[in-house]
């Protein structure tokens, strides 16, 4: 595996280490979350390498986000909570919409 | 969380600035070759292969995956390019027609997008008052591209030509050197 390969791949380690903090500061869910992001992206980079379409992963990080986005919403706060979820869940149809039709 | 994202934004610029290597025949035949960097960022690398009437330029480009309809849209449009660059460039009127196109076509061990395009020209035959306009089609042109997995860059390749005469057997023979050159064209 060449440098440029790594150097993409990481990429996600910062935001790994950031949700890595938010665990150890009490932020659980978030941290959760951010790792999992973090993690797909990470692992994204090698499956692509290995001839997986690139076109299925950022799908899955929308879907990700998207899960935290409610998590959070669920936990408080007015309507005005929903719509980034919302926002997310609408570009996640228009984007799989478009990857098919494409 | 800033410096995070400013860590994030220095991978991607090194990983978009890392030289290409560069996707290439095993053997460039009796082609001269001629290799340039386009561009530095993101990292694109051009190299020409030329033999007389025949042209092969193949571009290879820093990318992270990309999917084919990214170069089927690009390819939609070359038609019209390639016809506006005709007559800039050398002030002839061409019509550039796509024959076919591949949306998963099997080359080098990937999917890729492959167009082919004919060139046609009118051209005026006889002598007056007898002389007739007739369409003739002067080249064949090709386009496939595809995303190279192992390498992370994303291979574009261009190929010209002449067409076949019935008096110019040699044009024959170079159209077949060109094709074999563009089949042995692979990802570093």
């Amino acid at each position: 595996m060449e440098l440029p390969i790594l150097l993409l791949a990481s990429a996600s380690v910062p935001f790994g280490l950031v949700a890595m903090h938010d665990i150890l500061s009490g932020e659980k869910k978030r941290g959760v979350f951010g790792i999992a992001s973090a993690a797909w992206s990470f692992s994204g980079i090698f499956l692509v390498y290995l001839g997986v379409p690139g076109l299925l992963f950022f799908p899955g990080l929308m879907v990700i986000l998207l899960a935290s986005s409610l998590s959070r919403a669920r936990r408080g706060g007015g309507v005005a909570q929903y719509l980034r979820p919302l926002a997310l869940a609408a570009l996640l149809v228009l984007i799989t919409a478009g990857l098919v039709l494409l | 969380m800033v410096s995070a994202y400013g860590c994030v934004a220095l991978c991607y610029c090194a990983f978009f600035a890392m030289p290409v290597s560069p996707a290439e025949p095993q053997d460039a035949f009796s082609f001269s070759i001629e290799e340039s960097v386009y561009s530095s960022f993101p990292h694109i690398r051009e190299t020409v292969y030329t033999n007389g009437k025949a042209f092969v330029g193949v571009a290879t480009i820093r990318t992270i995956s990309a999917p084919n309809a990214v170069f089927s849209a690009a390819f939609d449009r070359l038609d019209g390019y390639a016809e506006d660059y005709a007559r800039d460039q050398y002030g002839i009127e061409i019509d550039v027609v796509a024959e076919s196109n591949e949306k998963d076509y099997s080359f080098s061990g990937h999917r890729a997008v492959r167009y082919i395009y004919g060139v046609w020209k009118e051209v005026t035959v006889g002598y007056p008052p007898f002389e007739t306009k007739l369409d003739v089609k002067m080249a064949e042109m090709g386009a496939i591209a595809w995303f190279c997995n192992v390498d992370f860059e994303s291979v574009v390749l261009f190929y010209v030509t002449p067409a076949y005469f019935v008096d110019e057997p040699e044009l024959d023979v170079l159209a077949v050197q060109t094709m074999e050159l563009v089949a042995a064209v692979a990802c570093h």
